[in-house]
């Protein structure tokens, strides 16, 4: 379980929102172009944006609890977005990142990992390297 | 699909790689979570997530498996033996 103390304490250092042109160019693919242009406005309110099920205080998986409290150990500022509350986004991200299942964490635009790798990034270090961009 | 075929097709792909596999059950007591252990120089200087993806492509191609249900873990050779990782000598099927 998260604590609303540990969220409290996830002010961290303040980053500034990103530019379209910081995102990586993503492949063509048959994502409609607006949605395309949904979830880039998403990766670019944060470095650090998690696509999640439910949010970190509400957590709607075990998966998605793991990943949201191992950013509040970081203490990273991040965004984040409920997968469940949008289908097209829920569908077009997987699309978007060629990858099948969340959460999904981005740091500057860029897919890191679901929880398996989040996970291992976490344990081995990496992940805080990987969260400062 | 049985653990064998998977190891098959994973080592189709990696000429290179070993491969160790074991099922635990779902709540229904079906052999459906693969957790999937692979070795092999393709992961060489590549990011995690590049390393999942190339055994998750392997998997999606030839099979349609659920893919939550397969955790992945990957090793190079070098990183396998600092690690003292080698399950060719101890083939069997865990499930302990």
């Amino acid at each position: 379980m998260i604590k609303m103390r540990d969220l409290e304490m996830t002010e961290g250092k303040k980053r500034d929102p990103l530019k379209l042109s910081d995102l990586k160019e993503v492949p063509e693919s048959n994502l409609d172009p607006a949605l395309k242009e949904r979830i880039e406005e998403l990766l670019c309110s944060k470095e650090v944006f998690l696509f999640m099920k439910g949010n970190p205080m509400a957590p709607q998986c075990g998966f998605s609890a793991n990943v949201a409290g191992i950013l509040a150990q970081e203490r990273v500022d991040y965004g984040h977005f409920d997968i469940l509350s949008d289908m097209d986004i829920r569908q077009g991200l997987k699309d978007y990142s060629n990858w099948p299942t969340f959460p999904q964490l981005f740091v500057k635009g860029e897919l890191v990992g679901g929880n398996d790798v989040i996970s291992e990034l976490y344990s081995s270090g990496e992940l805080s390297e990987i969260l400062k961009g | 699909m049985q653990p064998e075929e998977v190891k098959t097709l994973i080592k189709g792909s990696l000429s290179d790689a070993n491969v160790d596999i074991f099922t635990s059950d779902d709540n229904m007591n079906r052999h459906t979570h693969y957790h999937i252990t692979v070795i092999s120089d393709a992961f060489e200087g590549k990011k995690l997530l590049d390393q999942h993806r190339i055994i998750m492509d392997i998997l999606n191609e030839a099979l349609k498996v659920q893919i939550h249900a397969v955790k992945i873990k990957t090793y190079t050779h070098t990183r396998a033996k600092e690690q003292g990782i080698n399950f060719d000598q101890n083939e069997r099927l865990r499930n302990d």
